[in-house]
């Protein structure tokens, strides 16, 4: 299962990032306009835990490559560069909404 | 990619891999026991038969005769649209026609296409004898064939659906599609997805679990990765559209507004369901294209295929982002402005790991020997082909772009271009490569030169003029148009290109007829010269022995493997318990677990698939006590068929080769039943998991007019009583030494289970909530149906164990059937709370 969270973790992120912030942009859009501020701020937020988040696990998978782990190099290095790119992306997804507010 | 040697995964000591190849002679009789038992089905057995060196050729034959069905639908639209103001089609005709195109395509060819070629190709490269659940393979192809056929011949009646192939209400509501013509496909596509979904479960549990020992991720052939992400798609994504199309169906059967706007409900429900599914299905569809692509290119370039592990990464990037996108769709729907910002961007995002795939195939092209036959130039027209849609796509994803082109003949000309490119020629780069695989002859290079010049001509001449007439603006699904406003020309233009494109796929029709000869004592074999597994000699058994796999390109890289695999010195190089039997190993590193009993052929799949498909396409023509008797029936074929399962062998362990033993029975996440189970309870939390968002959706339309819950007294009974009923499931699993009283906690747990259901529709019954009157009506009783649903199959499934009981089938030395029941339950309970908190508790307990 460590193999496959690994692998998948920061895809995962990624999704549960995307949804959220999905939710608080449909949220933003039938809330008053007081609203607005808080709930940018809520995504900022979740958009820095979710990229930390990220990093962490792209650092885990780069150390495990060091070591013997089940799903050897391939896994780990895939790993790596997956939760990097996560971590990218969602930032890229976050900009519409912190531009706008 | 060399790192540090890897743990064991299952403490299988991979040290034994070194006894392999194995010396010496085999027994006599080994291989004719072999063939003895894998033999060529006779007279009515080629309808029950099993094997996917059968099934698969069937599936793909079936996918490709739709292929063709639907273009010649095709070729009636470009006909009437040739010229203005044609009357070759009347436009109620046009429109049934155009939607037809559109869904058989989608749903009768491409998804099924590509499934067919896993089903066909996975068994091979991944060394097993056949995929884990061969009767699952067959049911799901003849429930498609049956389904597929007799929805296409709705068409013949005047019966076809008319609104197009995403079926948007109000359009397709009772107001404006009265009739049956909507109900065939809202029925006829939501039991064709059931039978994708059978296809799915069979792929991602033989990806993960019946691998050749050593055949570790990075050793997992491309297709395979392509496929396993495929798979893994399809269980996400199609739960929305099944949901979508029960919804749509209520509504149109029994009155309930999920999609009426007078009654509180909302068409964008519709379109947010259907796109959810609609636009990951464009990478359902070119992931597996994508993995023959990677996997035919080394080939013809004689090379492996460069930056290998990034192009698995895109296809685990493809897989999460394509879900990010499906609202871009819907730009010009009025969604809100941060919303459609997020799409646009995801929507550019899932072009980056395309490219990726892109630019490795052209390095691996660059750096290798290219060989321009017919699969070769197959690859590089799609390479070209999708490139060209691609680039439109991103264009697309460009909000204010999508608004001047949304509906237009630009988006017509950018989605061929993607599938086309995408789907299209890679499948005929894949069927002019591995025909030999199943073929007593390749397919002919000459006649495969000219089928690609005149598919490529074609596709140019058809669809590269409609992004003119799109921007020039003329709207999709017109069934004809005036002259004077400069669309002649290119219009006409398209239709001769559709008929240059027909006619590349006649002469393939005709190199098949000529060349394709399978079933045959013997194949063409390797004409490309390709390095995976599936090119290993190869009988009805797939492979006499399976190897050790140590490299990605085995028949590259390990030397004389052929030889030593034909002559048995690997895994199972006979029929150690007499029967027909494959290799179970672990997900991350295949490593040898267990041996798999596989099944014979026997009619109740096929008799299940004709009752399942008697079910639903009896409903559609409103026959409804035929239908109930054919669903009866049905049920009864499919426990029959589970009947012959979880039986264990006399021998509890066996000699798989060099004097490894392995055990004949597994149950736990070490079996194949365990993992199929699981994946069948993801589609069922991802259609609760859509019905909770349609809840919320259609709440925040009209958040006034939702009514308070009933009593909370009820919502205590009912969350007890499925939580215990959930919690006995559970722990029968750990009682199966007393088998007795594992069967009375399944029972009693299937019990409180329906007591819980029970409370719960009776509690919101008394408040006189009527499913008809409003859209929070219609949606609480949706959820309520579906856990009702899983309730009566939860009851099924009790008694069916109480029946094994009886029978003496449920004992200590055979836990699975108990565990696999005692899941369901657990998941039905957890499916009951979910309902029952999100129906009671929200928004009322935000007050």
């Amino acid at each position: 299962m460590n193999t496959w969270l690994s692998l998948l973790g920061g895809l995962v992120l990624w999704a549960a990032h995307f949804l959220a912030a999905y939710a608080i942009a449909s949220l933003a859009d039938i809330s008053p306009y007081e609203h607005q501020a808080p709930l940018t701020w809520l995504l900022a937020g979740l958009t820095l835990a979710c990229v930390l988040a990220a990093v962490v696990l792209a650092v885990r998978a780069w150390r495990a490559t060091r070591r013997p782990d089940l799903g050897g190099a391939f896994v780990q290095r895939l790993s790596v560069l997956a939760s990097m790119l996560s971590a990218i992306a969602i930032m890229w997804q976050s900009a519409p909404f912190l531009w706008r507010y | 990619m060399n790192g540090p040697p890897t743990p064991s995964e299952t403490g299988f000591d991979t040290a034994l891999y070194e006894r392999f190849p194995t010396k010496g002679r085999r027994p006599k009789g080994e291989l004719e026991q072999l063939e003895a038992i894998w033999c060529a089905p006779r007279r009515w057995q080629w309808i029950t038969v099993i094997n996917n060196n059968y099934v698969g050729v069937y599936y793909v034959g079936a996918a490709m005769l739709f292929f063709v069905l639907a273009g010649v639908l095709a070729l009636l639209m470009r006909t009437q649209l040739a010229l203005p103001m044609q009357g070759v089609l009347p436009q109620e005709t046009y429109n049934q026609i155009f939607t037809m195109h559109g869904t058989v395509m989608m749903f009768l060819f491409a998804v099924p296409a590509v499934e067919a070629l896993g089903v066909l190709l996975l068994p091979q490269m991944l060394g097993a004898r056949d995929l884990p659940f061969p009767r699952l393979s067959a049911y799901a192809f003849w429930a498609y064939l049956i389904g597929g056929l007799a929805f296409f011949c709705s068409l013949f009646f005047g019966l076809a659906p008319n609104g197009g192939w995403f079926m948007y209400p109000p359009l397709t509501s009772t107001t404006y599609s009265p009739g049956i013509n909507a109900d065939f496909w809202l029925l006829g596509i939501g039991f064709i997805e059931i039978s994708a979904i059978a296809g799915a479960i069979e792929i991602i549990v033989g990806v993960l679990k019946t691998r050749a020992p050593g055949m570790t991720l990075d050793k997992l052939p491309v297709f395979a990765w392509a496929m396993l992400v495929f798979a893994g798609m399809i269980i996400i994504a199609f739960p929305s559209v099944i949901l979508a199309t029960t919804l749509l169906e209520l509504e149109r059967a029994l009155g309930w507004p999920f999609f009426d706007a007078a009654r509180g409900g909302d068409p964008m429900l519709w379109q947010h369901l259907f796109w959810f599914f609609g636009h990951p299905e464009v990478y359902i569809i070119f992931l597996p294209a994508a993995g023959a692509m990677s996997t035919i290119v080394p080939a013809v370039a004689r090379t492996p295929l460069v930056g290998h592990w990034l192009v698995v990464l895109a296809f685990l990037a493809t897989g999460f982002i394509s879900f990010g996108v499906w609202a871009h769709h819907m730009f010009t729907t009025g969604l809100p402005g941060v919303s459609v910002g997020m799409f646009s961007a995801a929507s550019m995002a899932v072009s980056l790991p395309a490219g990726v795939q892109v630019f490795a195939w052209i390095a691996t092209v660059a750096s290798g020997r290219m060989k321009f036959n017919a699969p070769g130039l197959f690859v590089l027209g799609s390479l070209l082909i999708f490139v060209m849609g691609g680039l439109t796509g991103v264009m697309a994803a460009m909000v204010p772009f999508d608004w001047q082109a949304h509906d237009t003949y630009f988006i017509v000309a950018h989605l061929h271009y993607v599938l086309i490119g995408g789907m299209v020629f890679p499948l005929f780069a894949a069927i002019y490569y591995w025909a030999p695989m199943v073929s007593a002859r390749p397919l002919s290079e000459r006649l495969g030169r000219w089928t690609f010049g005149l598919m490529f001509a074609g596709m140019h001449l058809a669809f590269l003029p409609m992004h003119l007439t799109g921007l020039m603006g003329m709207p999709r699904r017109i069934y004809t148009y005036a002259a004077g406003r400069d669309w002649e020309w290119p219009n006409l233009i398209s239709s001769i290109g559709a008929f240059v494109f027909a006619a590349g796929v006649l002469i393939w029709v005709i190199d098949m007829i000529r060349n394709f000869r399978p079933f045959g004592a013997s194949e063409a074999g390797n004409v490309y010269e390709g390095g995976g597994l599936e090119w290993l000699p190869a009988g009805l058994y797939s492979t006499r022995s399976i190897p050790v796999v140590r490299s990605l390109y085995p028949l590259w890289d390990q030397k004389n493997l052929a030889r030593d695999v034909a002559a048995g010195r690997y895994f199972l190089p006979g029929a150690p318990t007499g029967g027909r039997e494959t290799l179970v190993t672990s997900p991350v590193n295949a490593e040898p677990q267990h041996l798999l009993r596989m099944p014979v052929p026997s009619g109740w799949h096929v008799w299940a698939a004709v009752f399942t498909a008697g079910f639903f396409l009896l409903l559609t023509v409103q026959a409804y006590a035929a239908s109930v008797l054919s669903g009866v029936l049905a049920i009864i074929c499919v426990l029959r068929w589970c009947w012959f399962l979880d039986h264990p062998l006399p021998q509890r362990a066996v000699d798989v080769g060099a004097g490894i033993e392995l055990p004949t029975y597994a149950s736990g996440p070490s079996s194949t039943g365990w993992w199929a189970m699981v994946v069948t309870l993801v589609v069922g939390g991802m259609v609760l998991a859509m019905s909770v968002f349609s809840y919320v959706f259609l709440w925040s339309r009209n958040p006034d007019a939702w009514r308070p819950p009933p009593d909370t007294a009820s919502l205590a009974v009912a969350t007890l009583s499925a939580a215990a009923g959930g919690a006995l499931a559970l722990l029968a699993r750990r009682q199966f030494a007393r088998p007795w009283l594992a069967t009375a906690m399944v029972l009693v747990g299937g019990a409180l289970l329906g007591l819980a259901f029970g409370v719960d529709l009776s509690s919101w019954r008394a408040t006189g909530l009527s499913p008809q009157a409003s859209a929070q009506g219609a949606i609480v009783h949706a959820i309520l149906a579906w856990q009702g649903f899983f309730v009566a199959v939860a009851a099924i499934m009790a008694l069916y164990v109480l029946l094994r009981r009886l029978y003496g089938y449920v004992g200590p030395d055979r836990p699975a059937t108990i565990e696999l029941v005692g899941l369901f339950l657990a998941y039905t309970a957890g499916q009951g709370l979910v309902g029952f908190g999100v129906t009671r508790l929200f928004p009322a307990g935000l007050t």
